[in-house]
């Protein structure tokens, strides 16, 4: 069975007993979102420019993440503070404050994503490599 | 022990300063300076530290506040920090938002980015528990008070009540529940209305229990000699 997340990625369920997987899977990217969600807001930001509450709908569609509006209006404000993102009124429309990037958020926005994919690429590697010699020295009887 | 010379005059009406990761309720009607009060008990307690303050606002806006505050003579310092509900409310009224829970989450957001928050004040208390709408008043401030001692957090807790309106208020748990309470006022003598603070009730430290005067001026808030 092939399941699929609302990113577009597919996780290969083989056993029932694997189903947990997307739990395991689920926590994982919750941890991750959360704790990167700075570049994600600034990378969604350059996208398109959006108020608070259509960037948590945003990240739910895209991560299949709730995030919590406690969590994502204190990281608008500090942002703003930064000076790398700005907020307007919509026009006509007092309620909704949209935010969109300055040109130093731009730029943040694009140093962040790169540094962050490296860094996670780097990660990534490191634990894959560890698994596979732990794996392989397991096979042939090695213990550490 | 802090809050000993956070406002000039505290020890008129507290001995030893009031402990660490005490929860105290600032009550008082509307005008009664609670708010300002509160803001400068942080402020001048962090002023010589390297610890941080989170100030969560419902009811007035940060700019509003802080010009309030800076005709009192009293400045936020980049060690404060102001939660603005304004924009989270208007955004999100019409949809389910629990703001007990929203506020956990503001409170862990500035932990996590600035390390060391130690101080939490809330204005109000009244609209945190009247905006979250259909609720258990006593289990929820039981669950928010433990929240913030679990926090490590010294928390202000501004609660817009008048003297006789505990009773029905369903606030009267919190009193019961918080280390201290600290009512403002406004009483009327001879030679005019006076504001009052008054200690109600402070654990692990000896106070004054009169009413006392309390001025605010360009030059910040003072308390003065015992209002007889």
């Amino acid at each position: 069975m092939i399941s699929k997340f609302s990113t577009g990625h597919e996780v290969n369920i083989t056993d029932e007993s694997d189903l947990n997987k997307l739990d395991d899977i689920k926590t994982y990217l919750d941890k991750t979102v959360k704790i990167h969600r700075d570049i994600l807001i600034l990378s969604m930001l350059a996208e398109r420019s959006m108020c608070g509450y259509d960037l948590i709908k945003n990240i739910l569609k895209q991560f299949n993440v709730l995030m919590s509006p406690g969590a994502i209006y204190p990281m608008l404000y500090s942002l703003e503070e930064e000076g790398l993102i700005k907020a307007e009124y919509e026009r006509g429309n007092m309620r909704t404050k949209i935010y969109s990037l300055t040109p130093e958020g731009l730029l943040a926005a694009d140093n962040g994503t790169k540094n962050l994919t490296v860094a996670l690429t780097m990660i990534l590697k490191i634990i894959q490599e560890t698994h596979d010699v732990q794996i392989c020295d397991k096979r042939n009887g090695k213990h550490h | 022990m802090m809050f000993k010379s956070a406002i000039r005059g505290m020890e008129n009406i507290i001995e030893t300063g009031i402990p660490k990761g005490s929860i105290i309720l600032v009550t008082g009607k509307a005008g009664t300076l609670k708010s300002s009060f509160a803001f400068s008990m942080i402020v001048e307690e962090i002023s010589e530290g390297c610890e941080h303050g989170l100030y969560a606002t419902l009811e007035q806006s940060k700019k509003s506040h802080l010009r309030n505050l800076s005709s009192l003579g009293i400045y936020k310092t980049d060690q404060i920090h102001i939660f603005d509900y304004r924009d989270l409310r208007l955004e999100w009224q019409d949809r389910d938002v629990d703001l007990l829970q929203e506020t956990a989450e503001v409170i862990d957001y500035y932990n996590e980015t600035l390390g060391k928050l130690s101080f939490f004040a809330l204005d109000s208390l009244n609209a945190l528990f009247l905006l979250k709408g259909d609720h258990n008043l006593r289990r929820d401030l039981f669950c928010f008070f433990t929240r913030l001692k679990e926090n490590g957090l010294t928390s202000i807790l501004i609660l817009e009540i008048g003297r006789n309106s505990w009773h029905n208020s369903g606030f009267d748990s919190a009193a019961f529940l918080a280390d201290g309470v600290i009512e403002l006022g406004v009483v009327e003598r001879s030679e005019g209305l006076k504001r009052y603070i008054q200690v109600k009730k402070m654990r692990a430290t000896a106070h004054s229990m009169e009413p006392h005067h309390i001025v605010a001026g360009p030059e910040g808030i003072s308390i003065l000699g015992p209002i007889y």
